[in-house]
């Protein structure tokens, strides 16, 4: 009534700036590189005329599919990315509990030890990885000073120092998803639990975490996805001969300009990231019906 | 054994603890010290490396190129954000949510794609000009944060305050300028200022479409690193990780950090 003869005037022209903003350069260049992955007479140099009337075909996918190295490349990523969804787990959980369940300072020292990689460029955690992690690094240093061993340690420029800077840079994403969901349960479930005799872990294990689903699958989810399309910190902590994927696809338009192959992969990326959270929802929505 | 259950898990929280903030503290220390090369133990501390970095012309050439550079794409993202997330709050869902959801691609679609596309649409078209592009870029890398942290805002608002300043006869424009903008200012400022750092720190967006000889600082280091080992770098990296807490600290105390995160 009253309400309906002063509602707001129209407004929905205001989101327009901002909507053509991301067409512009988001949605249009997306399929820029789509159409560059169908065109078949692409050669670098070329203008976007060619683009568009030039041959079209699924030669460039037809070729990935049988391309050995970068097939091996996209699995290693895939692993990499498992393995560091899986210690950013081992590491996330017991962290946004711990976020969740303190009051006080020591709360406020673990968000922001939790949102700190975020917050801080990838290059400067890079970085301080690499003093850390190096052959004269700090940890390799002080193992060889307490006789624990006698050669150093190959930590950087490896798979290992790839999942540990990814883990480092990730972590926040996991802690953040977790403790969004913890904060909707209602505190009075742990005392029952704890009335009716669960100890902490139990209470942890058969309550809260159940409970926590939905945070623990977008954080999974986020980290995997952020993971696989990484390349900064694989680039300063990986091996040399061995590129992440997306390295693979920049390589592509870097070194051996090749951009119609290049785009393809970075479609291919796409589609396998797609895929993979379609397969995981399915998979973690029919084990148990919420 | 409820004892030696919590003991454990102290020992692993700490352990996590340390993990995170490691590089960045060793980054700190290192910054610090006043020998030629890295090495450990540190002997002694000085802010030579400081000097030092501070006369490097690369890294304050550099430094000026990525403030320019975050402050052109908050210039943008920000009034756009702002617009954009009024238009969402006021706008009935089923119209709303997809603005919103296209809003949002920038955080779905891959930085590597994203920069990529970019490249090749600049190469298409003509339009190589690095700073030109890197604005196009950094503005709709941020735009979704700025839009995230003001619907937070508007969300916490009452709807009746602006339905009272309208009964009372205020236009569009004096309930946005008087009562809907300063409600929401802090959550404006701490989108903005989100926006700011992550510009600011940004190497994946930039690496494609920068122009290798005027960089912006994030590369600069990591260039830089790629051929020196000395303190220098460090030095740069513990101004950067400061600035980067200076700003956490202004968003905690407008709106709370976590608000902006999401």
């Amino acid at each position: 009534m009253a309400a309906e003869r002063i509602a707001a005037p129209d407004s929905t022209w205001l989101a327009l700036p901002a909507t053509l903003l991301i067409a512009a350069f988001v949605a249009v260049p997306c399929l820029g590189l789509l159409l560059l992955s169908l065109s078949t007479g692409f050669r670098p140099g070329d203008g976007w005329e060619t683009l568009i009337s030039g041959p079209m075909g699924l030669d460039h996918y037809r070729r990935l599919l049988g391309d050995g190295f970068v097939l091996g490349r996209l699995a290693r990523t895939l692993a990499i990315s498992a393995a560091v969804t899986a210690v950013t787990l081992a590491m996330g959980i017991p962290l946004a509990l711990a976020c969740w369940q303190t009051r006080g300072p020591i709360r406020n020292l673990l968000v922001y030890a939790s949102v700190m990689p975020l917050l801080i460029s990838v290059v400067v955690s890079a970085y301080g990885w690499s003093v850390l992690l190096g052959r004269k690094g700090l940890v390799n240093e002080g193992l060889a000073a307490l006789g624990l061993i006698s050669q150093p340690l190959k930590l950087m420029h490896s798979d290992l120092g790839i999942v540990i800077g990814l883990t480092h840079i990730l972590l926040p994403f996991m802690v953040l998803s977790i403790l969004a969901s913890l904060e909707r349960i209602p505190r009075a479930l742990l005392e029952a639990a704890s009335t009716l005799g669960a100890n902490r872990w139990r209470t942890h294990l058969l309550i809260t975490l159940p409970l926590a689903r939905a945070g623990l699958r977008s954080g999974v989810l986020l980290v995997f996805t952020l993971a696989m399309c990484a390349f900064v910190t694989p680039a300063v902590l990986g091996g040399n001969g061995t590129p992440v994927f997306p390295m693979v696809i920049y390589e592509q338009f870097s070194a051996s300009f090749q951009w119609a192959y290049g785009a393809a992969l970075s479609i291919m990326l796409l589609v396998v990231m797609v895929l993979l959270v379609t397969v995981f929802m399915a998979l973690s929505a029919s084990r148990r019906p919420a | 054994m409820k004892r030696l259950a919590t003991l454990t898990g102290v020992v692993w929280l700490s352990a996590v603890v340390g993990f995170v903030l490691s590089p960045l503290l060793i980054a700190l220390v290192v910054a610090f010290s006043d020998s030629e090369l890295i090495g450990f133990p540190i002997s002694s501390y000085s802010i030579r490396w400081f000097a030092a970095a501070w006369h490097k012309e690369i890294f304050w050439r550099s430094a000026l190129n990525s403030l320019w550079l975050a402050l052109a794409a908050v210039a943008v993202a920000g009034p756009l954000g702002l617009a954009a997330a009024l238009a969402i709050r006021r706008a009935p869902v089923r119209i709303a949510q997809p603005i919103e959801t296209i809003l949002m691609l920038p955080l779905l679609v891959p930085a590597i794609v994203l920069s990529l596309s970019l490249l090749v649409a600049s190469v298409l078209t003509g339009v190589t000009d690095a700073p030109l592009r890197l604005w196009a870029a950094h503005s709709v890398v941020v735009l979704p944060y700025v839009v995230r942290t003001c619907l937070a805002s508007l969300g916490g608002m009452p709807r009746q305050v602006e339905e009272a300043a309208r009964t009372l006869g205020a236009d569009s424009w004096r309930v946005f300028r008087y009562i809907t903008l300063p409600l929401i200012r802090p959550g404006l400022f701490a989108g903005c200022a989100f926006a700011f750092i992550l510009s600011f720190d940004n190497v994946s967006v930039s690496m494609f479409l920068v122009n290798q000889k005027t960089p912006t600082l994030p590369l600069a280091i990591m260039n830089y690193v790629e051929y020196n080992f000395d303190p220098g770098v460090a030095a740069v990296s513990a101004t950067m990780v400061i600035l980067s807490l200076a700003v956490a600290w202004l968003i905690e105390r407008w709106v709370g950090i976590r608000k902006v995160l999401g």
